[in-house]
Formats: C-alpha cells, structure tokens, sequence
C-alpha cells in the first residue's frame, strides 16, 4: 500500500512539473518584489475593499521578484487557480501580476466579468496606463487609475478620493464613535427607569448594569485623550468599525472580515471559489 | 475486535475502490473537453472578421488567406463529442486544429508586412483577441490533460482498476500529445 501511494506521488509530481512558489493570499496588494511604500500599498488596498464591498470585483495585485522561469500567462493563471479571486456565483475577481525581473505583466480577468473588461480593454489598460506609469516608476498611479477605470466600468459609485482614514480628526477630542455612543447610552438608562419603574429588582440590575457601560465609556474615553493611546486608538478603533461594515456590507463575497489587523488596515482578504479561464492581457515594460 | 476490523477493510474499500471517483473524475474529463471545444470555437469565429481585415490590406496574400479559410472549414467541421474521445477521434481533432494554428500563424506572419494594417485598430483588437483566445486554449488544453491524467490513474491503477473492469468498464481517455513548439514546460526543480 506504501509502494502504492509513492507511485501516486510521484506520479502527481509528474502531472504537476516544479512546484510554484505562490505566496498565501491575505491582502489585495501582495507586494512581495517592493514596488510600494507602505501608504501607497495601503491607499490600493482601501480602494480594492471599497470597490468589492459596492459589488465590483475582487481586485488583487501581485508583485513578484521573479516568474520562476514560468511564462507570465502561465504564473498567473496558476496563481488565480490557487487563490480563486471572486465568488464562485458571479467568477468576479481581477488579478494585476507584475514581475520585476522579466518587467512582464498581466491582467488575469475572472470568467464571469470578460464581458464587462474584455481583452482588449485589459489590452488598452496596459498599453495606455501601466506601461507608461511604470516605465516612469510610478506603479501606485498607474495601478491606482486602472482600479478606478474598472470601478466607473461597473458604474460603481465611490466615495470621493480615497474614503479611508489618513489622521485623526483635530477639532474632536471625544473619538466619534464614543460621541455617538454616550448620549445614546445615557438615553437608555432614562428610558430604562422610566419602564421598569415599578420593579425594584429587575430597575437594580439595569442601572447597575447601564452605569458600568456608562462608566466603561466615560473610563475608555478618558484612556483616549491620552496623547498617543488616542491617536492610536482612534485610528484602529476607525479601522475596525470600517472594515466591520465592509464586511457587514459585502456579506458572502468574501470570508471573515473579523480580523482587525490595524497596521495594514486590512481585514482578511480571500478568494471566494471564483473560476478564471484565461481572460485578460499581458505587456511589458 | 474481527468485525471492526472487517469493518474498517470494507470501509477502506469503499472509499478507494472508485465506485463513485471513476465516474466524477469521467464526468471531469467531459466538462474540461467541453471547454477545449468550446475555446477552439472561439478562434473559428474571430477569423472571418479578421480575414476580412486583413483582405482590405494585403492585397498579394490571396493565397495565405485561402489556406486560412480552408483550415478554417476543416477545423470547424470535425466536432468530436465526449463519449467519442478515443486516440483516433483525438488525433483527427488535434491535426484539423493544428494546421489552422498554421495558417494563422503564416497569416499574422505577413500581415507583419503591411505597416497600414498593423496600424488598423480593428486589426489591432483582432490581434489582441486572437492572442486572448490562443491563451485560453493553452489553459483549457492544460486542464483537459489534468482530468485526463486523474481519470487513467483511476481506471488504470489498482484497486479501482478492479472496480473499473467489474463495473465501469470505461476505456482510457486519450491525451493531447504536445508539439515541441507547444512545450514551454519550465525545468523541474525538486
């Protein structure tokens, strides 16, 4: 039975020729050759949350030292087999692979939205923007013109710029989701003593219960004005409530969305089973 | 303490025996010809307008464009369903496209020659859709071969050859057999 299954493996090996090194997909910018400052991976990565959660595609970027001695065509197209970008229902992902060492590039476009970016439209998007913008190193405009030429595509209707938070607001000194909240928590507690006014009981455990989350406010409040703490806080706190509406809103399209990670403002970021048959275009530059 | 053990050989068994991955990994096969076809069909139907294209340009070429319109017609009238794929049917198949693979070759080779109609934009969509095309034919080729190669490893090596022979009794499926030109394999690494 060994012999057997060391048959099979070798066998599969076969079929499959060198093992491709394809890093694990957690993010719409895989800037693993260092195109980008940590900004401008961050400015991409936003853009590609907010055009997937309005219903656009799954945008992903990939930037790769080397092909590993493959043809640009077929790393990516290995690459979009192994990540399946888009839902499985709609086939809606986009794939931007760009290799440093061979200057190739690809636009891999999902089974379900070659209709909408057609090959010759990835075609132009090469020719016209990418090309020219990475010949004179600017791989965050050139790549950040292609995203919003494929969001006007799907008629998409995004916030002004760039809706994600850079810095904290000056003018508040109450972070503002705890300015919405306290006033609200305050309103409860009234409203709570006015219904259980005649249930000496259950009136305890409420107003037990409202003071510590009002005192929780108040403490967590306090704990923000703290200089840095509250920058800091702020900032993941936005974040978080940003990217939990983002996955609120974008429901099955794709996975999780709970995991916070505040310094890459990313939350998870995966392939929901969408199927890629080789639609899109390649360049070089 | 015998009959778990029976029971955990029979459930091993079961699982191994290809009872319901022969006809999966058939119905695999099936689909991914589909998709072969389907992207061939693909390439036939850009090439009238492409023909047309180039016709308004090249005017010396009548012969190039004739043998592109004769293995058009070759190709598109060999049509081989899936329950007909055996290594005669496949070689047919494989020839008719080829020599269309030729003729466009030799077109898109001359057309090289006419700065007019390289500068044409119709021309130039047609040449980026026919380079679209021949990449999803290479994919869906490459995925053909996979589910093939599944499927003979199951009806081919033991046990579910056993079942294969008892119940099945499907044949091998036939392979694409790669020209060089087509090899762009990458050296393996181990």
């Amino acid at each position: 039975m060994r012999y057997l299954f060391s048959l099979i493996l070798i066998l599969s090996l076969n079929v499959w020729g060198a093992e491709i090194q394809i890093p694990v997909l957690n993010s719409p910018v895989m800037d693993e050759a260092g195109f980008l400052t940590s900004e401008q991976k961050q400015d991409l990565s936003q853009l590609a949350y907010e055009i997937n959660t309005h219903q656009g595609p799954q945008i992903t970027i990939l930037t790769v030292p080397d092909l590993q001695e493959y043809a640009i065509e077929d790393f990516s197209i290995r690459v979009a087999e192994k990540w399946q970008l888009g839902t499985k229902a709609k086939d809606n992902g986009l794939l931007i692979v760009i290799a440093k060492a061979e200057h190739k590039m690809r636009i891999e476009v999902g089974n379900g939205i070659e209709g909408e970016i057609t090959d010759y439209e990835s075609n132009q998007y090469i020719n016209n923007i990418l090309t020219p913008a990475f010949k004179a190193g600017d791989f965050h405009g050139g790549l950040k013109a292609v995203m919003l030429d494929v969001a006007q595509k799907f008629n998409l209707k995004l916030s002004e710029g760039n809706r994600y938070v850079r810095r904290a607001p000056q003018s508040s000194s109450i972070p503002g989701p705890l300015k919405v909240a306290f006033p609200f928590l305050i309103g409860i507690l009234i409203l709570g003593q006015i219904i259980l006014g005649k249930k000496p009981v259950a009136r305890g455990i409420f107003t037990g219960a409202g003071m510590a989350g009002v005192g929780f406010f108040v403490g967590a409040a306090g704990l923000a004005m703290i200089g840095f703490m509250f920058l800091m806080g702020l900032l993941i706190g936005l974040i978080g409530l940003q990217n939990l509406l983002f996955a609120l809103a974008a429901g099955s399209s794709h996975r999780g969305g709970g995991g916070f990670s505040g310094g890459s403002g990313g939350g998870s970021w995966g392939g929901g089973g969408g199927g890629f048959s080789g639609g899109g275009s390649s360049g070089s530059w | 303490m015998k009959s778990t053990f029976a029971v955990l050989l029979i459930s091993l068994f079961l699982v191994s025996c290809g009872l319901q991955s022969i006809p999966t990994a058939n119905n695999a096969v099936e689909g991914s010809w589909a998709e072969v076809q389907n992207q061939y069909k693909r390439r036939s139907d850009l090439i009238p307008n492409l023909v047309n294209v180039v016709k308004g340009y090249a005017t010396h070429e009548k012969e190039t464009l004739e043998g592109v319109i004769a293995a058009r017609s070759k190709a598109t009238s060999i049509n081989v369903d899936a329950k007909d794929l055996n290594p005669e049917t496949m070689k047919k198949f494989q020839a008719a496209q080829g020599e269309l693979s030729q003729a466009l070759g030799r077109l898109m080779m001359v057309s090289e020659r006419y700065p007019d109609l390289k500068a044409n934009q119709n021309f130039q969509g047609l040449q980026v859709q026919l380079e679209g095309t021949e990449n999803r034919i290479a994919i869906a080729r490459r995925r053909y071969i996979e589910t093939v190669q599944e499927f003979n490893n199951l009806v081919t090596v033991f046990p579910s050859s056993l079942t294969n022979s008892m119940i099945h009794h499907f044949e091998k499926k036939p392979q694409f057999t790669a020209t060089e030109a087509e090899q762009k394999t990458p050296e393996v690494k181990f």
